[in-house]
């Protein structure tokens, strides 16, 4: 009887078990990607007269996922590039294009819904104090490091994204240089 | 009223004293969004540093997408708050309900106040969108409070751009029903418009059969 008993409680605990292993499955979760491979509407724009280097780029945040996530922190980074950098002053600045540039950068947390996707637009600001041919020398390609952290079913996760920005073709050009 | 942001560092009556008092009447109902309470009241905390566990990971499963509680740490949040034997009995009793009589919100109505009062993650404006905002603690006590010193009736409110609106507590003076119909179409607002206090007056010009309609 008591043998009885158990297999059963155990053959009933199996299948509950078992279920909400299909259901937690079958709902998934999000997968929230900064797409930097479908980059667009790149630009360079050189100011000389400023020392001044603008680059602008909308890269696609894309939930490709089963359930909605929550983009609450996104920072970025310039690649160092060694001495160089002490000579520059680099700002950088993210938003979702449906929202104002905030001026110190602030990103607002955000839900993406699954199956969906929107523009983040991303600006840097490259002031240097030395020559700017001597800046794209040195720095051909400009790296810049996203790091996003997501907070969806399965807990908090940072993700990391890169894109670049072509200052080569800025190379011996004069003031409102702009490449894409 | 127009404030500063308001931060778990102010004290709510100063926050009065300071923007809505200048402008009091006689007569007035001074009403304040329920999350300016509890942040004042410093009941936020960062979804990094709540550890869910299995109930609410479980929990949250269930709930709809766009519920605040279908996030695990806004889950585990509550439990901590409620206590987690009550979330567990509300979740299993809520779930025999909806399935046997088909009545929805019974685990709001279990799980204690707080389970329908917690905002998640992006459910409030800079810089608490990072924050899972609690509900306030004991709202009758700050109402009273704000009638004792200010002499005005007091109220606060939960209301959204949906045209939901919840008071949480007010003073005897107050007619709810006249403020739910204010609250309507929710004139503070629901994003950044950092208008947290309202001053509610009877006009009386209008009322007399006026054409001002203030």
């Amino acid at each position: 009887m008591l043998t009885e008993f158990i297999v059963a409680a155990l053959a009933f605990a199996g299948t509950l078990t078992g279920a909400l292993a299909a259901y937690f499955w079958y709902q998934g979760d999000s997968e929230i990607l900064f797409e930097t491979d479908a980059v667009r509407d790149v630009s360079v724009v050189m100011n000389a007269a400023n020392r001044e280097i603008h680059c602008r780029c909308l890269i696609p945040l894309t939930n490709r996922g089963r359930q909605q996530g929550m983009v609450v922190n996104v920072f970025c980074q310039p690649m160092y590039y060694g001495k160089i950098m002490e000579k520059l002053e680099i700002l950088q600045r993210l938003r979702l294009l449906r929202e104002p540039m905030r001026e110190s950068g602030y990103w607002e947390a955000v839900i993406i819904k699954k199956n969906t996707s929107q523009l983040v637009e991303l600006e840097l600001t490259i002031r240097s104090h030395t020559d700017l041919n001597d800046v794209i020398r040195e720095i051909p390609w400009l790296t810049v490091i996203i790091h996003y952290q997501v907070v969806s079913k399965s807990g908090i996760r940072w993700h990391l994204a890169e894109t670049r920005f072509n200052l080569k073709k800025l190379q011996g050009k004069g003031d409102g240089a702009r490449c894409r | 009223m127009h404030t500063k942001v308001i931060t778990p560092d102010d004290d709510l009556m100063e926050i009065i004293a300071t923007y809505a008092q200048p402008f009091l009447k006689h007569g007035d109902i001074l009403v304040i969004a329920e999350s300016v309470v509890a942040i004042s009241q410093g009941r936020i905390v960062r979804p990094e540093n709540v550890k869910p566990g299995l109930w609410a990971r479980l929990f949250a499963r269930f709930v709809h997408p766009d519920g605040s509680l279908s996030s695990p740490f806004a889950m585990q949040v509550i439990m901590n708050e409620e206590g987690t034997a009550r979330t567990v009995f509300a979740f299993f009793i809520s779930s025999l309900t909806r399935i046997l009589l088909g009545r929805r919100g019974d685990f709001y109505r279990l799980a204690g106040k707080q389970s329908s009062l917690v905002d998640d993650v992006t459910g409030n404006m800079p810089p608490f969108d990072k924050h899972i905002v609690l509900g306030p603690r004991e709202p009758e006590k700050v109402v009273e409070e704000i009638k004792n010193r200010f002499g005005v009736e007091a109220a606060i409110i939960d209301a959204n751009d949906l045209g939901r609106t919840h008071i949480l507590a007010a003073t005897r003076g107050v007619n709810q029903n006249l403020l739910v119909r204010v609250f309507k179409k929710n004139p503070a607002g629901n994003a950044d418009e950092q208008t947290p206090l309202v001053i509610v007056r009877k006009d009386h010009h209008a009322a007399s059969g006026g054409t001002n309609r203030g």
